[in-house]
């Protein structure tokens, strides 16, 4: 057998109030469906911050993309976010061409995603005790 | 010497499943064209988001269908040829926006049109025919000579 492309799947784990999601395969018309069922149902059950780790990810169409597009203003209504990490040389190339780095944050590790929902929360909370 | 014309053609049902199939059967010929890895990429990604709406739109998810992709290598010229039956396909009713053109103009992040967005802006030119025995879509990139 050849090395040939995975299917799909998803690792999700928590770190403090924040979903890291690994995705690992293709994410296409067919496999998107899988991401936005588990996206909706953690949305559902309250969790608002996400950070989508790439680095297992081989590619990503627009169907791809519409999951997070579809999720990430409600998220955003939440206080929370869609952040992406990780992302493989060929993936940034595409996020750069198709502007999507001016609407996604993007980071070179989940750290780095991770400590950005920090900033926005110590922020938060500064506002609350005024 | 000039490049050999050649004519590669592959078929499959209109399932979403088979979508992996023809990325697999693109990436293959437009390397071995002498596109680097991200001008392949775009290739790939046009020809899926093709394939993808003729599935969902002309086909309407009827797995029943037929597409075939067939690719025609001229010289500095690659064009891949996406044949479909099902509904006819009118591009003039689809305005194509870029997805921050869209978010600044609205302010909200929404999906759709995205497919045909990036197939516009990835290939050199694209054409649409439709007519009695169905809609064919055909998508071309030249290989510029600092790359390969």
């Amino acid at each position: 057998m050849g090395k040939r492309e995975k299917n799909f799947d998803v690792l999700v784990s928590d770190k403090n109030s924040i979903k890291i999601l690994k995705l690992k395969g293709y994410l296409d018309a067919y496999t998107s469906l899988q991401l936005e069922e588990l996206l909706r149902e953690l949305i559902d059950s309250g969790n608002f911050k996400f950070v989508v780790n790439m680095k297992d990810l081989s590619y990503i169409s627009s169907a791809g993309f519409g999951v997070f597009m579809a999720f990430v203003d409600e998220t955003r209504k939440n206080k929370g976010d869609i952040k992406f990490s990780c992302l493989s040389e060929k993936i940034d190339e595409i996020f750069e061409l198709l502007g999507f780095k001016h609407i996604f944050e993007v980071y070179k590790s989940d750290e780095e995603a991770i400590k950005s929902f920090e900033k926005v929360g110590s922020s938060d909370v500064k506002k609350k005790r005024k | 010497m000039s490049r050999k014309k050649e004519n590669k053609k592959l078929r499959i049902k209109s399932q979403l499943e088979n979508l992996r199939k023809v990325r697999e059967f693109v990436r293959k010929i437009a390397l071995g064209f002498g596109f680097d890895e991200i001008e392949t990429e775009k290739i790939v990604l046009a020809v899926d988001e093709v394939c993808t709406n003729s599935i969902k739109h002309s086909y309407k998810n009827n797995p029943d269908g037929e597409i075939t992709i067939e690719v025609k290598e001229n010289k500095n010229k690659f064009v891949v040829v996406i044949s479909y039956g099902g509904l006819p396909f009118d591009p003039s009713k689809v305005k194509i926006e870029s997805p921050i053109e869209k978010f600044k103009r609205t302010g909200k992040v929404k999906r759709g049109k995205l497919g045909m967005f990036i197939v516009h802006s990835f290939m050199d030119e694209v054409k649409y025919e439709s007519n009695k025995s169905g809609n064919v879509v055909i998508l071309t990139k030249f290989l510029r000579k600092n790359e390969g």
